[in-house]
């Protein structure tokens, strides 16, 4: 353990911006949320009809997890910080626990650190200090704001405490992680894992109003009651699973070989494939890994949310309070939450697979293919081609999973066309994010990361649109908010038309600029 | 109606000591490979390429050699038609680069300094991937190389060390049929018993009758397997011609090419 005080110093100074920023920009978003709705329910009988209606929705219960204490004003503040918050957190979770850990052990930092006065155990703990500082400073900013507003002194403290155990569960997954795959990606690819399958049991136990509240630890942080009375269990197993994963994590790196992993990498193909060797085929093979972990995240929660809207109906349809909030077919509003955020997450497949582009010019690997008989057109082509595709058939794939199991529970079989036909809607929206994303990349590789900006905000109005009251022409800046919430509103075609010719003139300028500039590095 | 002005003085002043030092050698090439006539980028502000001459004739071994910095991969990246010259006139196997990139790149193969590869993908693949899109890979000798350099092709790239990566572009470039090989500094982070291998692979090539441009700082690799050299400082030629030639202006190549660089500011 010698050098854990030596390599704390050492993150707080080189990383002292992602110790910093992800957990201030979280507390941001906790605060901007519970500012949201802090003067909208001012009385008790605001707050009984908030309770029956969006507070006792199933598809928000599936959503948001579930609603407690909705009768306090705090409640409603952390039910409405709800998806953006269960999985914004854990990321920041792992981004602390891999990022300095695993990250910095294949860049070869790792390697220079343990040959001085660093033990290798240091390395992982290392990370759980400051993760930990981390989280407190998220937890204080939290309260601090929290409490400035008016939010009662105790569940200003025991809100932010229940949410930064949530974070610190996930850096000590992201060590653990980290410790077992030999490779950084592969050690986020485990960590998303995770998250992934956690959130999914907790939208479907709660979706479903079950009572195993105990199964994800998504919905442990609701269940600890911070702002009414407060309940152990939840900050004790979190403390638990803190606990376990980083001392696995320590344990794991007292054994191993610097620069191994636990689960070893098998040795490859000795000759390429003919596909991998073509333009597409290259492209394909290097954005796949990214483009696929999205493609199963919207899938997954198309398929969810649509295997839930027969039950959701019946609950709805038992509370007429509800049914008139709603205003609308509850499998006409599963179609919208599905299909908004499919459309958010296809879109991030696309920017993922473009900015790969960007990153191959940085590194000269660029350079290296169009030294061979490859036209610059014909590569940025396929690679173009490849993502938007992808985007695209993701999105189609989730408005067809979406029908087919709303269909399978008891829908009609028009539930189908219905969701084809809403994914249709969202299509020249994904294209014009990912051919925005191409331009970008196309005028220089450096700006490549600005392409996330859209996706950011479309998930920000998608998710969280209504809880942060945001006005209008705001949320109009949404590509998927212009064409109208499909199929409970019916299509702007006017737009949709707008939106798709905007994303071939992005294409085309970036066609053009790309085969025209001199490459940065080659 | 200035702009003219400064070209032909840019032009005068380096045409000058190349043509002094050379004599008549830098004509005695016909049909030349690589045709490089006033070569000028800027970068911004930066200049990188100031008027740089360069000729290279069909079957040579042509050593290009110059500090950091003289514009030796800057030129290998026009040549590949990677960067859009500010001015001058190139011609690549009586082609222009820019215009007829992939036309050009059948013809010939490139080994960049500091290779990166794809860290997901093995070395036998990456191999594949560079030689089946240059075109022309022939798979026996892809073989050969593999075996001759001693390379493990199904290791991830991500595990390769300097000297691995460096064998793959080698390898990748040397199993195709290019007529024009560019290596840029290709032996660096090989070992001695690679870069002896290296050496021999070379003279092979030239036997066969294909031309290398190998631009390096290492004097005794360019000493030991060029005909001709041109030497580059601040991206202009100071000298070009045969390594014999030049031997004639001191006592050893090292005191020729450091003349160069101790003499002008």
């Amino acid at each position: 353990m010698t050098g854990v005080w030596r390599l704390v110093r050492l993150h707080v100074r080189s990383h002292w911006l992602v110790l910093v920023a992800p957990a201030l920009l979280l507390a941001g978003l906790v605060i901007a949320t519970a500012s949201g709705v802090k003067d909208l329910y001012p009385t008790a009988e605001d707050r009984a009809v908030y309770a029956a209606t969006m507070g006792a929705s199933p598809a928000s219960w599936a959503f948001n997890g579930r609603g407690i204490d909705l009768d306090r004003i705090g409640g409603i503040a952390a039910y409405e910080v709800g998806l953006a918050g269960q999985l914004a957190i854990p990321a920041v979770g792992l981004l602390l626990g891999i990022g300095l850990t695993r990250r910095l052990e294949e860049s070869g930092v790792i390697e220079l650190v343990t040959s001085g006065r660093v033990a290798r155990t240091a390395v992982p703990l290392a990370a759980l200090v400051v993760g930990i500082g981390s989280w407190l400073l998220f937890a204080k900013a939290c309260e601090a704001g929290l409490y400035a507003m008016g939010f009662d002194r105790l569940g200003s403290q025991t809100y932010p405490s229940i949410l930064a155990l949530y974070g610190m569960a996930f850096t000590g997954i992201g060590l653990l992680a980290g410790q077992l795959s030999q490779g950084t990606r592969g050690a986020y690819g485990i960590g998303g894992l995770l998250a992934g399958a956690g959130f999914v049991t907790r939208a479907y136990v709660d979706g479903r109003q079950l009572r195993y509240v105990w199964a994800s630890p998504m919905g442990w942080v609701a269940e600890a009651h911070p702002w009414g009375t407060w309940v152990w269990w939840p900050a004790l197993s979190f403390i638990a699973l803190i606990v376990v994963t980083s001392g696995a994590a320590v344990l794991v790196a007292s054994r191993r070989d610097l620069g191994s992993g636990v689960l070893q990498q098998r040795p490859g193909r000795a000759t390429a494939t003919r596909v991998l060797s073509t333009a597409s085929g290259l492209a394909w093979r290097l954005t796949r890994g990214s483009m696929i972990g999205w493609a199963v995240g919207a899938l997954t929660w198309c398929v969810s949310l649509g295997a839930m809207t027969d039950e959701m109906g019946r609950i709805i349809a038992e509370n007429p309070t509800l049914a008139e909030a709603l205003g609308g077919d509850p499998t006409q509003i599963e179609t919208v939450m599905s299909l908004v955020l499919a459309a958010a997450m296809a879109s991030a497949a696309a920017v993922a697979g473009m900015s790969r582009l960007g990153v191959e010019e940085g590194d000269a690997r660029l350079g290296l293919v169009l030294a061979g008989a490859v036209s610059r057109t014909r590569v940025w082509l396929a690679w173009t081609g490849v993502v938007a595709a992808f985007a695209v058939v993701t999105l189609m794939m989730c408005g067809l999973g979406s029908g087919v199991a709303q269909w399978l529970t008891g829908s009609s079989r028009d539930a189908v066309t219905r969701n084809l036909g809403a994914a249709i809607a969202y299509v020249p929206g994904v294209l014009l994010v990912t051919f925005v994303a191409a331009l970008l990349v196309a005028l220089s590789p450096r700006l490549r990361g600005l392409g996330w900006l859209p996706v950011g905000w479309a998930l920000v109005v998608g998710l969280l649109g209504e809880a942060l009251r945001l006005p209008q022409w705001s949320r109009d800046l949404s590509p998927f908010e212009l064409v109208g919430r499909v199929p409970v509103e019916a299509l702007d075609r006017t737009a949709w038309v707008w939106l798709a010719v905007a994303a071939m003139v992005a294409c085309a300028a970036a066609t053009v600029r790309f085969g025209s500039r001199s490459l940065t590095r080659g | 109606m200035s702009k003219s002005l400064s070209d032909s003085l840019v032009a005068t002043s380096v045409r000058h000591p190349a043509h002094a030092l050379s004599g008549p050698a830098v004509d005695d090439v016909g049909d030349p490979v690589i045709r490089a006539r006033h070569l000028v980028k800027r970068f911004g502000r930066v200049t990188a390429l100031d008027g740089l001459d360069l000729t290279v004739g069909r079957g040579q071994v042509h050593g290009f050699i110059g500090p950091n910095g003289a514009g030796k991969s800057t030129t290998i990246r026009a040549i590949l038609g990677q960067l859009r010259l500010t001015s001058g006139a190139l011609t690549i196997l009586g082609r222009d680069p820019w215009r007829e990139a992939p036309v050009l790149h059948r013809r010939l193969a490139y080994v960049p300094g500091d290779t990166v590869l794809w860290p997901g993908l093995t070395g036998g693949e990456s191999l594949d991937v560079i030689g089946r899109l240059q075109g022309t890979q022939d798979p026996h000798r892809r073989a050969e190389l593999v075996e001759r350099f001693e390379l493990d092709t199904r290791r991830r790239a991500r595990t390769y060390s300097k000297g691995n990566r460096q064998k793959v572009a080698l390898i990748a470039a040397l199993s195709t049929d290019a007529e024009l090989l560019l290596l840029d500094e290709p032996t660096s982070g090989l070992d001695p018993v690679m870069e002896d291998r290296f050496c021999d692979t070379i003279r092979e090539v030239r036997a066969e009758g294909r031309t290398v441009l190998l631009s390096s700082h290492i004097l005794s690799e360019v000493e030991a397997l060029c005909d001709r050299v041109t030497i580059i400082r601040a991206g202009r030629t100071v000298v070009t011609g045969s390594l014999d030639s030049l031997r004639q202006e001191g006592d050893s190549f090292d005191d020729v090419f450091l003349s160069h660089y101790r003499n002008v500011s």
